[in-house]
């Protein structure tokens, strides 16, 4: 992908994306407006959005996902974010089920994803777009597995799902980027090194579950 | 601008000058964090180990400058999941001081040996430096950072390594990666005889 196709992805996501989370970063509370729906509206999207990073079995299925799409320029962005968003939907849909372990499920789909990361192997595209949709549902279940839906306020769904597709986009917008701009075979090493380190929290944080749970 | 090497020195300088956050204690997820990525770099046992995978990568060329250390670190989780739940592992101390001596010895001596070989003797390695970590992450303050910590630390110590091997392109570059796999195989021995 060369990195004017990068750029022009960028055009379409970028702006919006980047000012999402920088508002969702940095803004804080109104403070000289007492307890309005907005400011219910604001705090449960917040919620939301803190608590997606504050779950390891959240953050690194997220990343996991982020720098697949990124280093397997598959699909263009616009297509990813609608895998993405098609996933996390699918997860908000099962998640009150409970069919799926949350934490366990995570990080084996995320040692999956980051082997084939570090492995780069010739995979269809079809099974990209599947092993993407698959990861993000697991993820949005660790979110809301257990809760019935809309137990949890609309807006707090709302900020986990921002957390969950702006972690993964800026992730793979980060990777495609300097792929595009930086041309040395090291940095698609790099990734790959990255992708087994994230394998290999995942294994230790499958053997801390374990060892809570004996 | 992301292709100009003044980009990348203005980001990495400032890396360097940034200051910690005073506002915020450093406890919780910060001690977890430092003291795992500190563990490996201030312990010399797993330094010149990890540093001498990224040596003898450098050596062996493509794939090993690659698939080693990634190797190491997959295999190094899974040693430390070992240690995490109580499974015994015999000759820990040995087998991370032998890895100095082997790896040492290795790069100084240029050994060029098969990828499966050179793969299966790194992960034997790996697994014992893993299961030191290992042992030690339940008590840390914050065990899921002290993990990531130690896991990047590692991997910096490989492309330190790497960044060192480097230097095999030039004559006197290959003299200097073989005092530096003689150095190594040293200290390697030091841990070994219980001089370190």
């Amino acid at each position: 992908m060369t990195i004017g196709k990068v750029f022009s992805g960028l055009r379409q996501f970028n702006s919006t994306m980047l000012a999402a989370g920088f508002v969702a970063l940095t803004s804080s509370k109104a403070h000289a407006h007492g307890g309005n729906h907005f400011q219910h509206a604001f705090d449960d999207f917040f919620y939301g959005f803190e608590a997606t990073f504050s779950f390891a079995s959240a953050i690194l299925p997220t990343l996991a996902t982020g720098l697949f799409a990124g280093t397997r320029p598959t699909f263009s962005l616009t297509w990813t974010a609608g895998f993405l968003l098609v996933g996390f939907l699918l997860g908000v849909l099962v998640a009150p089920f409970g069919w799926i372990p949350t934490d366990m499920t995570a990080y084996v789909a995320t040692i999956l994803i980051g082997l084939i990361v570090a492995a780069s192997p010739n995979i269809e595209r079809w099974l990209s777009g599947t092993l993407i949709v698959g990861t993000t549902a697991i993820t949005a279940n660790v979110m809301f597995s257990g809760y019935d839906w809309l137990v949890i306020p609309l807006f707090s769904y709302l900020g986990v799902g921002t957390a969950i597709l702006l972690g993964s986009m800026t992730t793979c917008l980060v990777i495609q980027l300097v792929i595009a701009s930086v041309r040395y075979d090291w940095i698609v090493i790099a990734w790959r090194a990255i992708a087994s380190w994230i394998v290999a929290v995942s294994i230790l944080m499958i053997a801390l579950l374990i060892s809570e749970n004996m | 601008m992301l292709g100009k090497p003044k980009f990348w020195v203005s980001i990495i300088y400032t890396f360097f000058l940034t200051s910690p956050a005073f506002a915020h204690g450093g406890d919780g997820l910060t001690g977890g964090f430092l003291s795992g990525l500190t563990h490996p770099i201030f312990g010399w046992d797993h330094v010149v180990a990890m540093v001498a995978v990224g040596l003898w990568g450098a050596i062996l060329g493509n794939p090993a400058i690659w698939l080693l250390p990634i190797v190491f670190p997959l295999v190094m989780a899974i040693g430390a999941a070992l240690g995490i739940l109580g499974i015994p592992v015999p000759f820990i101390e040995t087998g991370i001081a032998l890895s100095g001596v082997v790896l040492g010895l290795l790069v100084a001596m240029f050994i060029k040996a098969p990828m499966i070989v050179a793969a299966g003797l790194v992960g034997l390695f790996a697994i014992f430096h893993g299961y030191a970590h290992g042992t030690e992450l339940p008590e840390a303050a914050n065990p899921v950072a002290y993990g990531i910590g130690f896991v990047i630390a590692t991997g910096l110590l490989h492309a330190a390594g790497i960044l060192f091997g480097s230097l095999v392109g030039s004559d006197i570059g290959k003299v200097i990666v073989r005092a530096g796999g003689v150095a190594i195989a040293l200290v390697g021995g030091a841990f070994l005889t219980g001089l370190a």
